[in-house]
């Protein structure tokens, strides 16, 4: 129930909403800048210091839907985002890439991004990488999990990389970094509330009021001891920094359209479990540090979360026949194969609840790019020493070293026979000056709004192919820079 | 809460306990005060994880819950509450292998977050630690 009757009117001078990786570092630029900066942010303050990130304690407390929210679509894709203060930085691996410079080329070619250059993107991710400290494994040890993915991909000869981590220096703990990953709530949070910033979590911004181009007002919902009340905020500048499900939410809800929500993009994911001859303890070691970019930027390679509980999920596609599997569990580690998406999805407001509905139709090129990447996957890890793995498919659901998986280069796997996951959105309210696509400039400032920005991962005009975290961050900062020098 | 709800919801819980405990072991090596505490965690989880569901789903999600309970009827003259432990998977297996994708999704959530509940359970997982051969005897 709503209270009416604890309306609370907040004024400030730039509202950012959301503290994930583009609104802390808005907020934190803009402060130091000297306006008066707002974060609001839907999710709880959590402190995650002594929290698993990927454990069930933590999906309740950090995730959106407690990580229950599906992608609808051909073949309905498991989905998880952040929902609290340091959106999903709290939750993600912390994996670092600059953005790659096909990307931006793509950008400036398709959707006229303005003004943008690998050396300005360079140069803003130097000044970034700083504050969050991004550090390489830095032990002679490497963890045995990461180092099979090593050994296959250089028998191979194929090209594989370390990835580096948003994360202090101690990277020898736990796969959770526990207290150790520089998220947002470590990092631009702090330094913008240490300049003068202020931090409103629990608030869930429904609506933006407006007239004559410019927002005047924006609704939300404060929750505090289960009692919520309605609340109004009046600011000179709105940044919306939501992310790629919320802020298209937001907008379409507020009778804003113009090119929103209507270009979702995200990285498809196929796991598979891979057994081996010899006790690897996964579950200890830090996440697999290393990507094969081989076949950049079609299909990335990689290593994934491992815990006995994570393992059972992928195995339980055929419980039946692999639940006896899970005995070897220390010989086990998981892996994964991506696919930069290039299928078309949306978000729609779903009528009565206004909540979000994410849907995306995998293309035939991103099963084809799956069902390939299954293929080398499955190569690379025979080359390892895998002697069977298992992957997140109906059918087959074990695959040993004399089987022809390569058939699934040729034959491409059914779609509605993959069980895929997800963990990169964006590309809801692409920004560049070819307005018949585009939702935003190319500094994030929406089309028909003078005081109204975008700054998170829906303005990445497509799928990047990378983890998108620093590419978040770089936008957001460029935009906000742009923005104190206008 | 009015006594029909009440009833509606009391179901609701009982068949998602039911159908988790369809997905992990029997707990044999464990004492009978762990079994439970076990049970009890992976029933609360993934009840909660149901009631996190966005509502557009969610609502669907729990009338497909009824559906699911009588639709044993045909093949055991029992719904799937009543069914025995055997019945149970029988039942449930059905619906994991059934050719349509999306009577296989149905079982997936209950499913999962009843399986990384439980093998992530510190209890579980301090077992598998040091004496993997006695859950592999449930297994």
């Amino acid at each position: 129930m709503i209270s009416n009757k604890y309306t609370d009117n907040i004024e400030t001078q730039v509202l950012v909403v959301g503290s994930g990786a583009g609104g802390a570092i808005t907020a934190a630029t803009l402060a130091a800048a000297g306006y008066s900066v707002l974060i609001v942010e839907e999710g709880p303050e959590i402190n995650t210091k002594n929290l698993a990130t990927h454990s069930p304690e933590a999906m309740q407390l950090l995730y959106r839907n407690n990580g229950l929210s599906p992608i609808l679509g051909n073949t309905n894709i498991a989905f998880v985002e952040g929902r609290c203060v340091g959106g999903s930085t709290e939750i993600n691996s912390a994996l670092w890439h600059r953005t790659p410079a096909d990307a931006i080329a793509r950008w400036i070619n398709d959707f006229h991004v303005n003004a943008l250059s690998l050396k300005e993107i360079d140069s803003l991710f130097s000044e970034i990488e700083a504050e969050v400290n991004i550090s390489y494994y830095n032990s002679k040890d490497i963890p045995v999990n990461s180092s099979l993915l090593k050994i296959g991909a250089e028998k191979l000869g194929w090209c594989i990389e370390e990835v580096p981590r948003a994360q202090s220096n101690n990277l020898q703990l736990s796969q959770f970094d526990a207290g150790t990953k520089n998220s947002m709530s470590r990092t631009y949070i702090p330094k913008a509330i240490a300049a003068g910033g202020k931090l409103l979590p629990n608030c869930k911004i429904t609506r933006l009021h407006y007239k004559n181009k410019r927002i005047n007002s924006v609704s939300g919902i404060v929750t505090k001891n289960n009692q919520k009340t309605k609340v109004t905020i009046n600011a000179e500048f709105i940044f919306l920094c939501s992310g790629a499900t919320q802020t298209p939410l937001i907008l379409l809800s507020s009778n804003i359209k113009r090119n929103i929500g209507n270009s979702l993009k995200i990285h498809p994911m196929l796991k598979v479990a891979a057994l081996f001859d010899k006790t690897l303890n996964s579950h200890k070691a830090p996440l697999p540090i290393y990507q094969v970019r081989e076949f950049y930027p079609n299909i990335t390679l990689g290593g994934s979360i491992f815990t006995p509980g994570f393992l059972a999920i992928l195995l339980s596609e055929d419980w039946n026949t692999n639940y006896t599997a899970i005995k070897n569990w220390k010989k086990m580690s998981m892996y994964y194969t991506a696919c930069c998406g290039n299928g078309a999805g949306k978000i729609k407001i779903f009528p009565f609840t206004g909540e979000a509905m994410l849907l995306y139709k995998i293309s035939k090129e991103d099963q084809i790019n799956l069902s390939k990447g299954l293929a080398y996957l499955c190569e690379l890890l025979f080359q390892s020493g895998a002697k069977a793995l298992y992957p997140s498919l109906k059918y087959p659901t074990v695959i040993y070293p004399s089987d022809n998986y390569n058939t699934f280069i040729e034959n491409p796997i059914p779609i509605e026979n993959m069980s895929l996951s997800n963990v990169h959105a964006f590309s809801t309210c692409p920004m560049g000056e070819k307005k018949e696509i585009c939702a935003t400039d190319s500094f994030g400032k929406v089309y028909d709004f003078e005081n109204l920005y975008i700054s998170d991962a829906s303005i990445i005009p497509d799928a990047p192919g990378v983890n998108p975290q620093g590419t978040v961050m770089a936008l957001a900062l460029r935009n906000a820079k742009h923005f104190l020098q206008e | 809460m009015p006594g029909n709800q009440k009833l509606k919801e009391d179901l609701i819980n009982e068949l998602i306990k039911q159908l988790s405990r369809v997905f992990i072991p029997d707990n044999t090596f464990l004492d009978i005060e762990y079994t439970k505490t076990i049970e009890n965690d992976v029933t609360e989880f993934v009840n909660s994880q149901i009631a996190a569901m966005p509502f557009f789903l969610q609502l669907p999600y729990k009338i497909t819950l009824f559906i699911f309970n009588l639709l044993s009827i045909p093949s055991y003259k029992k719904p799937f509450l009543m069914l025995d432990s055997k019945q149970k998977r029988e039942y449930v297996s059905s619906w994991e292998n059934n050719k349509i994708s999306k009577i296989r999704d149905f079982i997936k959530p209950i499913r999962s977050c009843a399986l990384l509940r439980y093998f992530d359970h510190p209890i579980v997982l301090r077992i598998l630690e040091s004496n993997v051969e006695a859950l592999a005897h449930d297994l």
